[in-house]
């Protein structure tokens, strides 16, 4: 049993970079017991998961645990998110999850604390394996994609039965009977379906948290129905819904973080803003991998080369592709550079830029959408910064110049999405200003020369 | 905009 890290000194981490890993995402278990029909890891270009082991050793598991601890006293971090994935990470039951958080938690400096969490499908949930998980300070995130059977169609088990009973049995008993773990829900935007009844039904799950994520895509492998503004539409939906609720009903980190960086503030997400990506991935055989959503691309997208027996995550930092995402407007395209949202939109996720023979310096494949809903997201902060305050006066300071051409009302791209009869934009801030038909309106389209010569890997 | 008269890092989007 070895003890904390010893302090040494490391490489930079001023403003410059490289920036240190603060987000250690541990393959616990490499296979799942869903077969979702849209998983972008089983279903996708890279099949890289079919030669490494099911799960991760006990060896891997001591070894990553040591390298993370190893770059936390490296680094003099606060704070770092240890992320128990998967595949199903509860293939690996409860105990050896609570444990490795455990023996992170060991290792890691005195005064750096471990923020820890399991990503789950929820089927495999039950009382005692929750009370492990709780007891262990981990908590649980769940992955679904609404709050009803008809949602979760697509989350299917490898006989092709939903998967939907035993989901909403492990999401509502951890909602019920283990809040304080309760982490919130992950789920992946379906444009087909009502969005206003998708987000109305997982509220019924009482997650702390929400977020919704855009299918993974790229320009050479487009995202299903990415036609008009349908997914642009479908977040305008739902933005509507939750802005207008007369309270905070839960968190949306899509939403929020798109209000932060509007406002100029520090934002968390790796769908928006230019922050530099700060998170690594240890897979069950102990490679150092890139983030999974880039296996979305191609074959060993994400592979680095590296793993925890022979390498520090100081050499991952050094690593063309993990400085491509820490590099800010240097390795976006030159559309995006000059874009008037490159602050807010950053180029989108680093995944959806990808264009075989190209790389990844290209614009977004859902740039449009994300204009469509940036713009809206400015169009109801503007509208509410116009408001008075609650005290009944007009606020000083809060009143907005420059243009207003939010596209929140943009021919073709209604709020209400195309299968929505729900009760969008209903609150005193939908009424925004009317908009002018929106730049990304039908019609407006133009076609961009493609950058050559951005892979990064 | 006044923030105060008008409201805020893990970025792996887990």
């Amino acid at each position: 049993m070895t003890g904390p890290a010893p302090v040494v000194p490391g490489p930079r981490t001023g403003p410059e970079g490289p920036f240190p890993f603060r987000q250690f995402i541990v393959k616990m278990h490499g296979r799942c017991n869903l077969a979702c029909t849209y998983c972008y890891l089983y279903e996708g270009p890279d099949n890289s998961w079919r030669d490494r082991p099911a799960a991760a050793s006990a060896a891997v598991l001591e070894r990553t645990a040591t390298r993370i601890a190893e770059h936390a006293a490296r680094h003099a971090l606060r704070d770092l998110a240890l992320v128990l994935h998967g595949g199903e990470p509860l293939l690996a039951g409860a105990g050896p999850l609570a444990a490795v958080a455990g023996r992170v938690r060991e290792l890691v400096p005195p005064g750096c604390q471990v923020h820890a969490t399991v990503q789950t499908n929820a089927t495999l949930l039950t009382e005692e394996r929750l009370a492990v998980l709780a007891d262990a300070g981990v908590r649980v995130g769940i992955s679904l994609d609404g709050g009803t059977a008809a949602h979760n169609r697509r989350r299917v088990d490898h006989a092709g039965r939903p998967s939907w009973p035993a989901a909403a049995r492990g999401a509502r008993l951890v909602a019920e009977r283990f809040p304080e773990a309760y982490a919130g829900l992950l789920t992946v935007v379906d444009p087909t379906l009502d969005p206003v009844e998708t987000y109305e039904s997982l509220l019924d799950l009482r997650p702390p948290a929400l977020d919704l994520l855009l299918p993974h895509g790229n320009w050479s492998s487009p995202p299903p129905g990415l036609t008009g503004l349908r997914y642009g539409d479908w977040l305008c939906a739902v933005f509507d819904r939750w802005w207008a609720a007369g309270r905070r009903e839960v968190r949306v980190r899509l939403f929020e973080e798109c209000v932060a960086l509007l406002l100029g503030l520090p934002a968390a997400t790796e769908a928006l803003g230019l922050a530099p990506f700060d998170a690594v991935v240890v897979e069950t055989d102990g490679s150092i991998e890139q983030v999974d959503s880039l296996k979305s691309a191609y074959p060993g997208a994400a592979r680095t080369g590296l793993d925890v027996f022979r390498h520090s995550f100081d050499e991952a930092l050094r690593h063309p592709g993990v400085a491509a995402r820490q590099a800010g407007t240097a390795s976006l395209a030159g559309q995006c550079r000059a874009c008037p949202l490159l602050r807010v939109c950053g180029g989108g996720h680093y995944a959806h830029r990808y264009r075989a023979g190209h790389g990844f310096r290209n614009p977004s494949v859902y740039c449009a959408d994300l204009q469509r809903f940036i713009r809206h997201v400015a169009s109801r902060l503007t509208a509410a910064a116009s408001a008075r305050t609650s005290d009944g006066s007009s606020a000083p300071g809060s009143s907005v110049t420059g243009p207003v051409s939010a596209g929140s009302s943009a021919p073709g791209s209604s709020v209400a999405g195309p299968a929505s009869a729900g009760p969008t934009a209903t609150g005193p801030a939908s009424a925004g200003p009317a908009g002018s038909a929106g730049p990304a309106s039908a019609g407006s389209a133009s076609t961009w020369p493609v950058a050559a010569g951005g892979g990064v890997s | 905009l006044d923030l105060a008269r008008l409201l805020l890092l893990w970025g792996f989007d887990s």
